[in-house]
This record gives C-alpha cells, structure tokens and sequence, in this order.
C-alpha cells in the first residue's frame, strides 16, 4: 500500500515563480526516501507539502493532488493529517519552545488531546528512543546541537505518526552528531517500521539508509532509483551541484580506468560495501610507493600575525569556553579549526576580530593586544562572514552592499571609479554580476551567503575568517567558495575557515586545529591530524570516506582527496579481473 | 528566556498567577504616582525587594544598553515637553524652547520623577519574571481564565524576544565588523546605524516568526482537543486571595490618592480629579478600536 501519492503536483507562491513543477511521485509504506538536489531545488516546498503544510497552511496556488493515507490534502482539514505525519525541520532552535525536554515532548501529545495514561507511556518511549531519558529535566537551550535534534525527533515520534520526513536535520551538526541522528533513525526504522521522507546534502550518510532516491531540480525530479543505481553516474550528479558519496566517486574513477574490474552501474556506496569491494578487486602486496609524491604545503614561515597566549574566555554566565589556547597563525596560512558543537570554534574566532577579549591570557594581532585597541581596529585588517548571511547584511541592492565599506568606513580613499571596479571584479569572481540590482533579502540562501563572502572579498583585508561556509549550501556552492578562498590565499592572504565538513578540509586546507572543549588537541597539516584518528573522535569527527579506504592499504600515506588514492590504485596495484558485485 | 530563570528565588514557587498580577499591580501603582517622594519610595522598596527575594539585579546587565537609551528617551523628552513653572514665584526657569515649553527647577525634577517611574515598572517587572519559566507564564495566565493559545502566544514572546536581542546582538557585531559606527560619530550617524539594524532584523523575525509557526501547526498547537497532563495545582488558596486582595487595595488607594485628593500628583501640576467613570471612559475611547465589543462607560 502507499503511504503518499502525488499526482501532477505544482505549486507557486503567492507572487513567485512556480517552484514544483509537475512532480508525480508515490511512496510505499515502510520505505524511506531520500530527497536530494541543489540549493534552491524545491526540497523544503516539496516537504511542506508532503504534510499538508502546503496547501493548508501557506499561500500560494496548487495544481495536482497530494494523498496522505487516501486524504487529499486540498479537502482534508489539516488536523485530520496532521495525526499522521511528523516532521523535524532543519533549525531546532526553532521547533523547540518548553522549558524542559520532557515538557517538550509532552506538548504535542496534549495538543492532539492523549490521555494522561497515554501521554506518560509515550513520554518514556520516547525519551528511551531517543537516549534523552537522563537529561529529560533539562532546558533545551543547554543542549548540544545533535541533542537538541534527537529532542525534534522524539517529539516527532512521541505521536508515533506512520509517516516521519526530516528536512536537513543534521545541517549544523558535527559528524559524530550526524552519525548518532542516522543512527537513531536506522534503528527506528528497523523497530517500528514507519515511512521516512529525508532531505539530506549529505550523500554519505543517505546512500546507506535510503531506499529509494530522487533528485529534485528546479521544481522537478529528474532522477530517481536505488541508492547505487542513483550515485553511478557521479558526471551527471556534480555537474548539478550534488556530490555523491566518495566511495561512489573513487570506484566509478577505478572503472573508468579499469573497465573489467568492475560493473559500472553497480557501484558501492557504502563505506563497509567500499571495503568489501576493494578487498576483492585488488590483490593488496607490499609495494614501494616513491613515484607517488604526495606534496603537503611546507609549514609557514612568514610574519606571525595572529599570536594567542593561553588565552582563556569565560562567558558571563559563567561557562568556560576557552580553556588555555596558544598559537600562531602566519602571513598566507589557510587553517581550518574543527572541533564538536559546543568546542569553542565560533568563540575564538570572535576573539581574533576583536568581538570578545580573553577573559586570562594575551592575543595580538598584527601585533596589537586585543585588549588594547577597539573593534574598528582590528576590523580594517580583518572580516569575518558569520555563519547565518542574514545577520550582515543591510543594504537595498547586491551592489551597495559590497560597496559599503569602501564608501562609508574607509571613506576618501576610494574613488567612484575605483569602488565600481572592485565591486564589479568581486561580483564577478562571485558569479553575482547579474543580481547586482537585486535586493539581498530576496535572493536564495546560497546567494546571500555567497554575497557575504563578497563583502568580505572586496575590501581585500588581510584575513579572511568564514564561520561555517557551506550550512545551507549544495557541495557545488561550497566547493566554488572553497576554490574562491583558495585563489585568495595564493595572493597571500590569510583565510581562516571553521567547518564540520571533513571533505573540504581535506580537499581544500593544508592546516586543520582541532578544538575540543575550548582547548586545542592537536595544531598540525592536515595530513597529520587525519592520521590520528582517535584525536578526531575524541573531537566528535570522522574522517573522510576517502581516508577509511586509504587506510586500507598498507604502507600507504594518509590519503585525504580522491586523486591522490586514484593515483596509487593505479599505479601500484593489481587489480583483479572483472568480479560482477552482486548486493 | 530573556533572564535565567532564578529558581533559587522564594517567588520561584510562588503562584505564577499571583506574579502575573503583582506585575500589573507594581504598573499600575507606579502610572499612579507623580509625587517625587512617593515614587522614591516605590523605586527604594523595589531595588530592596532584589536581595531579599535573593534575585540578581545583574541580571539586567545584558540590556543595560538599551535601558540606558531609553532612560534618556524619557529624559529628553519630558525636559523639552514640558512646561511645568516653578513651584515659587520668581523662581529660575533655565531655558526656554521657541515651542514654548521650558527647562525649570520642577521640570528637571519632573523627568528624574519619569525616569524613576519607568525604571520602577522595568525593575519590578523584572523582579517577578525572571523567577517565571515558560511554562509558568503560560501556565498563570490560563489560570486567569486567559484562553491557552493566548497565553501560551504571550510566553512565547518572552522567548522569541530573547532570540530578537540575540540576533540584534550578532547584526550589531557584524556590522562593527563592517564599519557601521553604533558608539562614536555624529549623532545622526550613530541614529542612522541602528536603523540599518532593522532591515535584517525583521527579515530575521519574519523568517523564524514563519518557521515557528510550522513547528506549533505540526505539533497540533491548534488541533482544539487538548489535555492537559501537566496540571498543576493552581487552585487558588487562601493566602493567595489575601495577597490579591492588598494588591487591589494598594492600586485603589493609590487612585484615590491620585486623582480624588491629589496628593500623589506631581507638585505643583495642575489637579483634576478623575471620577473612576470618566477614568474607565478614557480606556473605552481608546480601546473600543482595538476590542470588538464597546466599554459601557463611553
């Protein structure tokens, strides 16, 4: 039986665009599928109207028919299908709202009127579920960000609906709080047999849970199958801004370039069928490996520029999230400091631009205390692009926004002339020339953070400090700005980025800090810090999928991008002939 | 929440109804009061009730900021509105506008009057909702016969309002950064820069008002079938009607006070009284637009 029917659905906003275009779809009881497609696809609308929030509950106009269990979301009222569907969406922070995690759960249940006998079962189900039942006193604002995501999901599941869709929920989580949130769905999926509808950017994690796929572009699905039938054209995929899961990427490489070791339409894309495989297609002997030269950028040795001296910050209400940092960032370095939610990324970089002091202990930059000197200071040398765009930018159109600075704070040293030209050359680099006219605020997500890296582009300062570049962005968007930072640091400019995206630190960042609870564990390449893997899961990391699969090979270096294991494969090994891999 | 909550507090236990009230209560006598003396007095008693009711009056170091911004709001305003005339024949009035009003003795004294009245009502609010959760708030306003979406509405805007200076914080940050002046410069400049804030921070607001709105309508915030599983014993008991009954006798006494005998108006301001009637009249005429149904008394 199906669970959810869509015929010729269509939708547009009131005064847009249409957004879902014709979009027929249905989804069997008991399947989970996995939603996947650029920034801007229509995910989230599609998922708004998978549970009656659209048409009921937004303005807009529809064409075609949604059915929820046999009810037409156009007839039916929505507190009728409400009851059967759950669905988290990406920001806790907004979804959460009782002052404790069992008040939370609770609230639900009494707004669809349980009785009390009921509720109180429920609400230890659900905390059990959840592993939240040693923390259900607890304020939702004191939870870390996986916790307060399984919070979302056990008040999703309390009701315990047939139908569960999760939009983006491990967006800003680190990668063990992703693993822990997949984890718990697996495990509710194999216990109590619900139909999951997931939105992910995270192609790793989706490969090894879904049943089905599809890929949503501009309003449309215009791909769809099993997760290996899905990721085996790895092309198609990145040119349309999805990245599929590395171990898809490396064996549709070794297929190319080994037609018979493998058929080409089933490749792994799990990591434990990655292992598998490798260990049957290639015969793993001890071989040399001095024609693979794998080059790590040398350690700086330019001015110091950055310089913290047990630094230590504790927050007025009384927590402590710098625990004794010291280090050194130089003239030209590209860092990436990672760590769990809650380490104390976004504090330090606060403290590098002057926004916070050390409440012990010293930090200079460019030579100046940080105590010492103001804001604006700092600033001139500095920017910093915050995580949420919204939170920077004020201006009426794209271009007044880059032009800002150099107009208004450094007034007089630019001219007319040569402010349109910076602007005009940032916008290009940024691919927003043709939205130059346009009014920041309604452009989509990835627009507006792309224009806030613009705004810190133009003015050229000496560091460049990103907060999370790729939240809400498709793997195209943040590799593009990751390449853009790139080329800016080859000009010699600092960039300093904070990620929980393991990938890109790996393709993109010679130097990784890992920060665990306000303390720096481990300062080196990121070659290095990805050999220790026990530091990164103390951190709550994981390494790329890459990396597992390197590691598999004996004597091998750490391996951090695709290329690099492409290259050893083969040159160095023999592979076996063609095995057909049979799931 | 705006405060932690001070669960430490002995009021932390107490009736959340009887908070709410004593919230309208501490208004409602200080809106009374003109008298410097009288609103001294009010402002003494409340700055004292902090330490005993052990809550930290630093709490408010957060907003220290706008307090400050506002306490100057009222001060310039009721110096440059004002034309209250030396309460002694001959004695100094210090400037005179060309709109006709002027700074004297008693209108200097007048604004610190305003300034303690506002600062009274912020502090006593203060006192009583920062020993108030979410759920209590909610929870003291149903018990008023207040329907549970409205008072649930009215504690999530405690909430919502903790995230709108949160964020108000962070586009003030971000703009520093980008060489907006909030606390240097010419003084339009400075007005001009706060300004600014507002674009981004009602994109913000209306962006999370809308997200909000989807978790509640998902959580079947109004699906008109509610239990109720955490009911609390909110029953009304004696000694809470005993409390109740001095806040009534506080505000009317103060009334009379006011605007029967003036003895609680401002020195030398002109008394009128205000029979109650006429008192309701004027809240009918400005509220009758705003409610559906019609005061008796307009």
């Amino acid at each position: 039986m199906d669970d959810i029917v869509i015929e010729g659905l269509s939708w547009r906003y009131k005064d847009s665009d249409w957004i879902l275009k014709d979009i027929n779809l249905t989804i069997e009881q008991g399947k989970t599928l996995g939603i996947v497609g650029p920034t801007g696809a229509g995910k989230t609308t599609l998922c708004l109207a998978l549970c009656g929030l659209i048409p009921k509950k937004t303005w807009g106009a529809i064409e075609g028919s949604v059915k929820i269990k046999s009810m037409d979301t156009r007839k039916t009222p929505f507190e009728e299908l409400i009851p059967h569907i759950g669905i988290v969406f990406e920001n806790p922070d907004e979804q959460l709202i009782e002052p404790s995690v069992e008040d939370e759960i609770i609230f639900p249940l009494e707004n669809f009127g349980f009785p009390p006998e009921e509720i109180a079962k429920r609400l230890e189900e659900a905390l059990k579920a959840t592993g939240l039942d040693k923390i259900r006193k607890k304020h939702p604002g004191e939870l870390s960000g996986g916790q307060k995501q399984r919070l979302a999901i056990a008040c999703a599941l309390a009701r315990q609906p047939p139908i569960l869709i999760f939009d983006e929920t491990t967006t800003d989580l680190d990668p063990v709080g992703k693993s822990e949130v997949f984890s718990l769905l697996a495990q509710l999926r194999a216990t109590k047999k619900l139909t999951m509808i997931i939105v992910e950017h995270n192609t790793a994690q989706l490969a090894q849970f879904a049943d089905e796929l599809i890929f949503l572009r501009n309003g449309n699905i215009i791909r769809r199958g099993s997760p290996s039938q899905f990721f085996c054209d790895v092309a198609f995929l990145k040119e349309n801004g999805v990245y599929p899961p590395q171990v898809s990427e490396v064996f549709s490489e070794i297929s190319c370039t080994y037609p018979n070791s493998l058929d080409k339409n089933q490749l792994p894309v799990t990591l434990n069928d990655a292992i598998q495989l490798l260990h049957e297609i290639l015969d793993l002997e001890e071989i040399s490996y001095n024609s693979v030269e794998i080059k790590d950028q040398l350690p700086s040795t330019s001015e110091v520029i950055i310089k913290a001296q047990d630094v230590r910050f504790t927050y007025p209400d009384g927590t402590q999230a710098l625990n004794g940092i010291d280090l050194e960032l130089r003239k030209g370095e590209f860092v990436a400091i990672i760590g769990n939610n809650g380490s104390g990324k976004t504090t330090l970089i606060n403290h590098f631009v002057g926004l916070l002091k050390p409440t012990e202990g010293d930090l200079e930059v460019f030579g100046m205390n940080t105590k010492d000197v103001s804001v604006e200071n700092i600033a001139q040398k500095t920017a910093l692009v915050y995580q949420n765009p919204d939170h920077q930018l004020f201006c009426q159109t794209v271009f007044e926004e880059c032009a800002y600075e150099l107009k208004y704070s450094q007034s007089g040293r630019f001219s007319n002339e040569e402010i349109e030209q910076r602007v005009s050359e940032v916008l290009d680099v940024m691919n927003l020339t043709r939205l130059r006219n346009e009014q920041p605020f309604g452009m989509g997500r990835g627009l507006r953070q792309q224009l806030a890296v613009a705004t810190a582009l133009v003015k050229q300062p000496e560091i460049i400090i990103v907060d999370e570049p790729t939240t809400g962005q498709d793997a195209s968007q943040a590799h593009s700005i990751m390449r853009i930072l790139t080329e800016f640091n080859k000009k010699g400019k600092t960039i300093v980025v904070i990620t929980h995206d393991m990938n890109l630190v790996s393709n993109y960042i010679p130097r990784s800090i890992v920060l665990n609870q306000g303390k720096i564990i481990i300062d080196s390449n990121t070659r290095d810090v990805y050999s220790h893997s026990e530091i990164l899961k103390k951190a709550s990391l994981t390494r790329p999928q890459v990396t597992e699969l390197g590691n598999l090979l004996p004597h091998a270096p750490v391996i951090l991008r695709i290329e690099e294991l492409k290259d050893i494969l083969s040159l160095k090994y023999d592979v076996k002939e063609a095995i057909a891999y049979d799931r | 929440m705006l405060f932690s909550t001070m669960k430490d507090s002995p009021l932390y236990k107490s009736h959340p109804s009887i908070k709410i009230i004593s919230i309208f209560a501490i208004n409602l006598i200080a809106f009374f009061m003109e008298t410097p003396a009288a609103m001294f007095l009010l402002f003494l008693t409340i700055l004292v009730a902090y330490p005993l009711f052990r809550v930290k009056i630093t709490i408010l170091k957060r907003y220290w900021y706008f307090i400050v911004i506002l306490v100057q709001a009222v001060s310039v305003s009721y110096l440059l509105g004002s034309k209250i005339p030396p309460l002694n024949p001959g004695g100094s009035i210090y400037y005179q506008f060309p709109w006709g009003t002027f700074i004297s003795q008693m209108t200097i004294v007048y604004a610190i009057t305003m300034i303690m009245r506002f600062v009274s009502m912020l502090l006593g609010s203060t006192l009583f909702i920062s020993t108030m959760d979410e759920k209590q708030i909610r929870d003291g306003f149903h018990s008023l016969r207040i329907p549970f979406s409205l008072a649930f509405l009215i504690s999530l805007s405690f909430r919502t309002m903790f995230l709108f200076l949160t964020d108000m914080d962070k586009i003030r940050n971000a703009m520093t950064l980008r060489g907006v002046r909030f606390s240097s410069g010419p003084l339009m400049g400075r007005i001009n820069a706060y300004t600014q804030t507002f674009i981004p921070l009602m994109v913000i607001g209306l962006r999370r008002i809308t997200h909000i709105t989807f978790a509640l309508e998902t959580k079947g915030f109004r699906s008109g079938k509610r239990s109720n599983f955490r009911e609390q014993d909110l029953k009304f008991k004696k000694r809470h009607y005993l409390i109740v009954a001095i806040e009534a006798c506080l505000i009317i006494a103060a009334y009379i006070l006011r605007y029967w005998f003036g003895i609680l108006s401002f020195p030398g301001w002109p008394f009128v009284p205000l029979p109650i009637s006429e008192l309701l009249g004027l809240i009918g005429t400005y509220a009758s637009p705003i409610f559906p149904f019609s005061f008796p008394f307009t």
